[in-house]
């Protein structure tokens, strides 16, 4: 099964406001897929369709399991973080590792005390004592070591230390990620994850607006440093966005041909949040 | 499935390790402690007087009293301690069911439950059993082991003043059945309670702020409404009966041992002429007979399966 998620018309409603209108969606497997859109726009929603904790108009499939339905069989596939402080209080490290060792048949204890043993927690510390950034380690420890198809993280780093911000990714990267498994992050800090991605999905009032891969991308989306001489011939190819740098001007221009616009300056990759921002803009204006 | 329940349970008492096994092992260390300063006052009391009047009703004169009435003296107070435990098992519970659907969501944890391969029936159906059967069990373990500590502390006692300990404690007090009688009393409290059970995990999962408020003021609301709907309607302005109905419930969940006498009035008198443990065996075995029993379990069963559901489909944050 190279499809991990199918969405075919999948549509959400809370009262007369439209969560999710009429999303198509396909994630295959090995992807890192960034999901991301203002507040509002339907982000939370999706996931939680995604992870059976909402009803939906429409189908859905998670690795052929509807997850509505089969959540709980669901869940031994799919591993979410929603946010970093969601281990209870009271409880201690190895009753953590006990109950999930009991409770979940893809766990490798060997393997969290392993990632654990790199980190300062000890076997009987409570949630209470740690700082967020060791709830965090305990907390990707565990879910580096079940053996899931699809990691679901929604704001994973919200609140951290930059230095555990940076870890985390790291971490997932380095010792997790595979092209047998698939993870799906939404984040406000675009910037952190953006290197990490393989897929980018936009989504704005409930309709996904962009599902491009990053090499896509990057062939038709083009920021160039254009010199104040080139200024009106830049703006001739109408940019999507103009900023103002140390005198000269970023532009962001949405063009078929690279060539062209290496004319007018120096031509890089785009930011994702620059890029989401346009197209935004995009948007509002069609 | 069986391995996930086990492993639910040990959760319930890892996070309610103070609650259901500290509770019970804190009130039998009081229970002796005063014991002792109750035994040590007397004999300062005995000192300072000159008088021993304390010490011989207590320890002297203990063999003057006949079989009958030695085995009374014993069965009087295992009861009512037994009594006592059964009292704070029930509060105990009632507030660990009252927040164990509520307080995962209050921290934010129930994203980390919810995200292992474990259904919300077999959530919330571990939590009520934890409340029904084990939790029961520990306090029973540690009322028995409190008991024995108490009939080892009088020994002691009663050898310092030339006393026999056995025919005066170990054949009068009857362990093992005052044992089958609390286990019975637990029964019969968690029967009557079940209803009561219910609608607090109802509480639990329904409420988004103070399930507390929510579980006291919701009936509290219903009464006062069906009150006047009574005085209304018929001009009834005196509806005793309205209250004694429910209040049925609380009380014989609350102290079992009383709860054969129908009318809700409670009395344990024990003396040669009042209620043996036998009595007390057979009262609860009236009581468990009674048919209101099965409407709370039916009550209950609504509510629980409510609970589940709104646990389902409502509590996903």
């Amino acid at each position: 099964m190279t499809q991990i998620i199918k969405a075919t018309n999948l549509s959400k409603s809370y009262g007369k406001f439209q969560a999710l209108k009429n999303i198509n969606l396909t994630i295959g497997k090995g992807k890192i897929v960034g999901l991301i859109g203002p507040n509002g726009a339907g982000k939370t929603t999706l996931l939680k369709s995604l992870l059976g904790l909402t009803a939906y108009d429409g189908d859905l499939e998670v690795m052929g399991i509807s997850p509505f339905k089969d959540r709980a069989k669901l869940m031994e596939d799919i591993c979410f973080i929603a946010d970093v402080a969601v281990l209870p209080d009271w409880i201690k490290v190895n009753e953590v590792l006990d109950f999930v060792e009991q409770t979940h048949p893809k766990f490798s204890r060997t393997k969290a005390e392993s990632f654990l043993k790199k980190t300062k927690l000890g076997a009987k510390q409570k949630v209470k004592s740690m700082s967020k950034g060791m709830v965090v380690q305990l907390h990707l420890a565990i879910v580096m070591s079940i053996e899931a198809k699809l990691l679901v993280l929604d704001e994973p780093t919200l609140g951290l230390d930059i230095i555990y911000r940076k870890d985390f990714y790291d971490n997932l990267l380095n010792d997790y990620f595979d092209n047998e498994r698939t993870i799906i992050i939404t984040t406000h800090q675009v910037e952190e994850i953006e290197h990490i991605l393989t897929d980018l999905l936009f989504i704005k009032d409930g309709e996904i607006v962009l599902d491009a891969n990053m090499e896509e991308l990057t062939e038709e989306y083009f920021e160039v440093m254009v010199s104040s001489e080139n200024y009106d011939d830049a703006m001739s190819f109408k940019p999507l966005q103009s900023r103002k740098v140390f005198g000269k001007h970023v532009m962001l221009f949405k063009h078929p041909n690279r060539g062209e616009l290496e004319a007018l300056g120096e031509v890089q990759r785009p930011g994702v949040a620059d890029l989401f921002v346009a197209m935004l803009k995009e948007e509002d204006a069609a | 499935m069986i391995k996930n329940f086990k492993a639910l349970i040990r959760r319930e008492f890892w996070e309610h390790r103070g609650a259901f096994i500290k509770t019970p092992i804190i009130i039998s260390i009081v229970l002796l402690v005063i014991a002792i300063i109750g035994y040590i006052i007397g004999l300062v009391f005995a000192s300072k007087t000159g008088s021993t009047e304390f010490v011989d009703k207590g320890i002297n004169e203990l063999h003057k009293l006949s079989e009958t009435q030695l085995s009374t003296f014993w069965d009087v107070q295992l009861i009512s301690t037994s009594t006592l435990f059964l009292f704070v098992l029930y509060i105990v519970l009632f507030f660990f069911i009252l927040g164990s659907l509520f307080d995962d969501r209050k921290d934010g944890s129930i994203q980390f439950w919810k995200s292992l391969p474990i259904s919300d029936s077999e959530t919330v159906l571990s939590k009520l059993i934890t409340a029904m059967i084990f939790v029961p069990l520990v306090f029973t373990a540690i009322f028995v082991l409190y008991s024995i500590a108490n009939l080892v502390l009088t020994s002691i006692l009663l050898l310092f003043h030339g006393q026999n300990p056995w025919s005066l404690v170990w054949v009068p007090a009857n362990i093992g059945k005052i044992t089958l009688i609390m286990l019975m009393g637990a029964l019969t409290q968690m029967l009557w309670a079940l209803p009561i059970y219910g609608w607090l995990m109802f509480s639990s999962s329904w409420s988004k702020r103070r399930p507390f408020l929510f579980a006291i003021f919701i009936p509290l609301l219903v009464a006062v409404a069906w009150y006047f709907l009574n005085v209304v309607t018929r001009m009834n302005f005196v509806q005793v009966d309205m209250f004694k109905w429910p209040a049925k419930y609380f009380m014989f969940a609350a102290l079992p041992y009383g709860s054969s006498v129908s009318n809700g009035v409670h009395h344990i008198s024990l003396g040669d002429n009042g209620m043996s443990l036998n009595d007390i065996a057979s009262n609860l075995k009236a009581s468990i007979m009674h048919v209101e029993i099965i409407y709370g379990i039916i009550f209950a069963a609504v509510f629980i399966a409510l609970s589940i559901w709104v646990r389902r489909y409502r509590n996903t944050t």
